[in-house]
């Protein structure tokens, strides 16, 4: 399949940078500080050059070179950034797949020229640099594998096609750290001294299986050009998500998990989750300095009750460590299955029975008199706190 | 009292219980609650039943830091009230 790909080299210190211009040109890393996972999570190419990677732990990193400008993550900002770039594609060519960080493909239509290919992705390129104000590279070629290494050989704002059955001889110079392949196999790749695509092409299908597994098969039909690896364009699904500031910057879990209730009884009553069960949810905390925190959990099986969803999101957030305070929590219900009955315990019957029946009081009420619900319950939020407005809260009892 | 750093509350919030309210206190030379404006008419302290200090939040730009009275007003009603250190403003606080 013929397609484009689209791709921003080291993305989030892109991002950061287009924020903050005056990081251009400086030595900059980007790594969770303790309590997090303390170490490198990208570089910009002038901190690599002095020596710094990623996942090095953020004092060597220090040390090695002293004026490095470390920024803590920002996932929110990452991913919301990363939602904008395939919403500029899709404003060029409608089917689009998201790839790993500042990586994209597009279907690119495969009876076009060579010209009319680079000027599809240069289309790609300019509705990017348009929405996001990122300089790309692209590439377009026969699968994404081809896609990608076109895309990742061109500096910002090239465009680089791969022409049909030129598919071998262009990546045959290439090394084979281009190869998305194991750590393991890329280990093997250097003992065996198979240091470009071309080596790799040249074996036989037999000894590539015999020294590399299944691994080996991929990898020599990569170096012929062949990648089989399906497109799979991304679905536009009407996301069910809700926020919530908390009442003061908090780090306490006990908060945080009341919060998570609340904004889960919110989105169950959501009308896009009427008989429908979630299967993913992602979890957002803006904290107070600036910095983010996200996470997407993939459910072991769908949910439409508070109880469960809430237990699943009190196991993730109770043992959290942030950087900072939290001021602002998102919760999205990612993956929704399709309309769906599930049995309910009859044991319960009559407390849910009740319960349906208090809340469309409620509704009522909320009718009746408009705006916010006119019943609120009582929260423990923090009852050992020593100031006394922080120990308990009142929600909304239209959950 | 300490500037609150959240962003606007919104409809979907968490509303805190128990919040102060500003207060209108007359204080001696010393600092003590003399009286205080309550249910309209400016009463008169007749006891200091208690007073503790909270600092808290150190970690921030606006560390939080109240002195708390307890005071037995004329007529025999108890109200708390505290003062914000960093800015001097007085609030009651409801338990």
């Amino acid at each position: 399949m013929r397609l484009a790909c689209v791709t921003i080299p080291n993305f989030r210190i892109a991002l950061e940078r287009r924020r903050a211009p005056e990081l251009a040109g400086r030595p900059l890393a980007i790594g969770e500080p303790p309590p997090g996972a303390n170490q490198v999570l990208d570089c910009s190419p002038e901190a690599a050059a002095l020596g710094v990677r990623t996942g090095m732990p953020l004092r060597d990193a220090r040390t090695i070179v002293p004026d490095l400008t470390l920024l803590p993550p920002d996932p929110v900002y990452y991913s919301r950034s990363a939602e904008a770039l395939l919403d500029a594609l899709e404003d060029a060519e409608p089917a689009v797949e998201p790839g790993d960080d500042g990586i994209a493909f597009a279907a690119i239509d495969p009876h076009a020229d060579g010209e009319a290919q680079a000027e599809a992705a240069a289309r790609l390129l300019r509705a990017v640099a348009r929405r996001t104000g990122v300089r790309a590279s692209a590439g377009a070629g026969e699968g994404k594998f081809l896609a990608w290494a076109a895309a990742a050989l061109g500096a910002p704002g090239e465009v680089t096609v791969v022409p049909a059955g030129r598919e071998a001889a262009f990546l045959a110079p290439l090394s084979t750290s281009f190869l998305p392949v194991s750590y393991e196999a890329q280990r093997k790749l250097a003992l065996y001294a198979l240091r470009t695509i071309g080596d790799v092409a040249a074996l036989g299908i037999g000894p590539a299986q015999a020294q590399f597994g299944a691994e080996g098969r991929r990898m020599r039909d990569l170096a012929h050009g062949i990648d089989t690896a399906p497109f799979l364009p991304r679905t536009r699904v009407e996301p069910v998500a809700g926020s919530l500031s908390m009442p003061a910057p908090t780090v306490n879990s006990g908060a945080l998990i009341v919060a998570a209730l609340l904004l889960t009884g919110r989105l169950l009553q959501h009308p896009a989750m009427r008989y429908r069960q979630v299967r993913q949810l992602r979890l957002r905390l803006s904290l107070l300095d600036g910095g983010s925190w996200e996470r997407t959990l993939t459910l072991r099986e769908p949910l439409a009750d508070e109880e469960g969803i809430v237990y699943v999101l009190k196991k993730l957030i109770e043992p959290l460590q942030l950087a900072g305070p939290v001021e602002n929590m998102t919760l999205e219900f990612v993956g929704l299955t399709a309309e769906t009955g599930k049995q309910r315990s009859l044991l319960f019957a009559e407390q849910a029975r009740r319960r349906a029946q208090l809340l469309a009081a409620v509704r009522q009420l909320k009718t009746r008199f408009g705006g916010e619900s006119q019943v609120s319950r009582v929260m423990e939020v923090e009852p050992w706190s020593r100031i006394p407005e922080r120990r308990y809260a009142l929600i909304d009892y239209d959950l | 009292m300490v500037q609150d750093p959240r962003t606007p509350l919104r409809a979907h919030r968490l509303r805190p219980l128990a919040a102060p309210a500003g207060a209108r206190v007359q204080a001696d030379e010393c600092g003590m609650p003399r009286a205080v404006a309550y249910e309209g008419a400016m009463r008169v302290v007749a006891a200091v039943q208690d007073r503790w200090r909270i600092d808290d939040e150190w970690w921030r730009e606006r560390p939080l830091s109240r002195m708390y009275y307890q005071l037995q007003l004329e007529g025999g009603r108890v109200v708390t009230v505290y003062q914000d250190l960093p800015g001097g403003a007085w609030w009651i606080q409801r338990y």
